[in-house]
């Protein structure tokens, strides 16, 4: 299966206001990790099949850091996706069908099963993304005086997932309580970022 | 609300990645062949190494000079056939580590000594090789250039087998140290010496140097994410280093199979089981601090001869 999807990009995680486990492997704040990667798909396409519009938000639980390894994964799909856009979009960010999420999938041991879920994603001034039920991410980009974002660039996880560049923010306000994962709140880190995958 | 998705592409609860029943795109299907290969190598291996202890009547260890060889029990006559008959007085003839400085015994020693390694490390490294194949096939996908995953492992083994030379030059040194001590010191220094090994690699296993090392081992992850460098150049230079970590983990526990004789079945069967443990299962890091403590203890009992290390020729 050849695939494309290209969108925006969102993480955040349990840490505060920097994770350090994008720069590789690193003590958490908290000792242990949960986090959440937000995929809004803006076009693309698999095998011909239009994926352009849906949303994936993927949770993370690991007992200590991220590039330790042993997490529990678990998948939200976006409810307007029909069955066969569903099985495609999950292939695709669990790194079955390739990508980056061939690699990064190797820090999680345990799969729970993909769930669909209303999502609703805000773009801006102040990112937002709500996951109905489960949970949600609110990011506040930080601007230097000049009003430019505060960017990161060549973050050795950066490469695992593909991305350029990614703009820091704060992260208080987002939550996660998912059935059968841990129930966390953000210390307040939080990144955007856009993305452009193939396989 | 949230709701389950019924018939997904995770027909299971859970799934473990480098463990890839039913592949389902062609990345998997890679992926589940070079587990296979690593598989039928790793088992092939073994058999190796079970003839090659079955046949040699030597040990690989530390002998002194001029003792006669001890004899193993297996490799009666019953047991082989002419040609393997012949292959063992060959062996012995030509001279195994007890027979001293000979080119032959070293290349018979080296190769006995990689496929050991083989044997022993294949289950364990499997984790990182199959990562290594995800990652260079993305790459490729993306762009990049091919690079064949048996240019990662080749640098892998370079370094073990480097370590297994340096390991008979070790062995060749002790052996002709202890030809020249009468009967009554080597009975009065052997059980120290061995109880030594014991102690030092126990206490080995709970430094800090052997956690970051395990650590590395651990999460093939990181170690692609710190460590990536395209090209074969490149895939040589990562085997390399993913060796040397793999090397800082274990070599205190290759001090032991030395000490123990190289070519005692049990020991390595043992040591295989201790390293998958402390590289691939949940609690690896404490598995590693609870073997330390049991090899200091073993070794005291060793050394003050209130205990013989078992499965031992």
């Amino acid at each position: 299966m050849a695939w494309q999807i290209s969108g925006r990009f969102m993480e955040s995680c349990s840490c505060k206001l920097w994770c350090p486990c994008w720069l590789g492997p690193a003590e958490p704040d908290q000792g242990w990790c949960s986090g959440a990667v937000v995929m809004d798909i803006e076009r693309g396409q698999a095998d011909g099949l239009d994926l352009s519009g849906l949303k994936a938000v993927f949770l993370g639980d690991w007992p200590h850091d991220f590039a330790g390894g042993e997490g529990t994964g678990r998948l939200f799909i976006d409810e307007t996706a029909t069955d066969e856009q569903r099985r495609i979009l999950e292939g695709i960010c669990t790194g079955q069908q390739g990508g980056p999420w061939a690699v990064v999938s190797g820090v999680i041991a345990r799969w729970l099963p993909a769930q669909t879920a209303r999502i609703e994603t805000q773009w801006g001034e102040r990112p937002s993304v709500t996951v109905e039920g489960i949970g949600q991410v609110q990011l506040d980009p930080l601007r230097n005086e000049a009003g430019q974002p505060v960017q990161v660039r060549g973050a050795a996880a950066m490469a695992a997932f593909d991305l350029e560049t990614m703009d820091l923010a704060h992260g208080e306000g987002t939550k996660f309580a998912a059935p059968d994962m841990r129930t966390w709140e953000s210390g307040g880190e939080g990144v955007v970022s856009t993305f452009s995958w193939s396989a | 609300m949230a709701t389950s998705i019924p018939s997904t592409t995770n027909d299971a609860e859970t799934r473990h990645d480098w463990f890839p029943w039913g592949p389902r795109s062609p990345l998997e299907r890679g992926q589940l062949a070079l587990l296979l290969g690593l598989l039928i190598l790793t088992l092939g291996a073994w058999v190796l190494t079970i003839h090659q202890a079955q046949t040699m009547d030597m040990a690989m260890g530390v002998l002194p000079r001029g003792e006669p060889a001890p004899l193993d029990v297996t490799a009666t006559t019953e047991d082989m056939g002419g040609m393997a008959m012949d292959g063992a007085a060959d062996v012995a003839a030509t001279g195994m580590a007890g027979a001293g400085w000979s080119f032959a015994g070293f290349t018979t020693f080296l190769v006995a000594w990689a496929v050991m390694m083989a044997a022993m490390m294949f289950p364990s490294a499997a984790p990182m090789v199959l990562l290594f194949r995800t990652v260079a096939t993305q790459r490729q996908k993306t762009g990049g250039a091919f690079v064949p995953t048996w240019v990662f492992i080749a640098g892998y083994l370079l370094v073990w087998t480097t370590v297994g030379a340096l390991t008979w030059v070790l062995i060749q040194v002790l052996s002709d140290a202890a030809g020249r001590l009468g009967v009554v010191e080597r009975a009065t220094w052997a059980p120290l010496a061995l109880g030594m090994v014991l102690v030092g690699a126990g206490l080995y296993q709970l430094t800090p140097l052997k956690q970051v090392c395990l650590d590395h081992c651990r999460s093939p992850f990181a170690f692609v994410m710190q460590h990536w460098r395209e090209g074969s150049g490149g895939a040589l230079r990562m085997g390399v280093v993913h060796g040397l970590y793999c090397l800082g983990c274990c070599w205190a526990l290759f001090a032991v199979l030395v000490a123990a004789g190289v070519m005692s079945l049990a020991w390595m069967l043992m040591l295989t089981l201790v390293i998958f443990a402390e590289k691939v299962l949940p609690g690896g890091r404490r598995a590693s601090q609870l073997v330390g403590i049991t090899f200091v203890v073993l070794g005291v009992g060793v050394a003050i001869r209130g205990a013989v290390l078992p499965w031992t020729l």
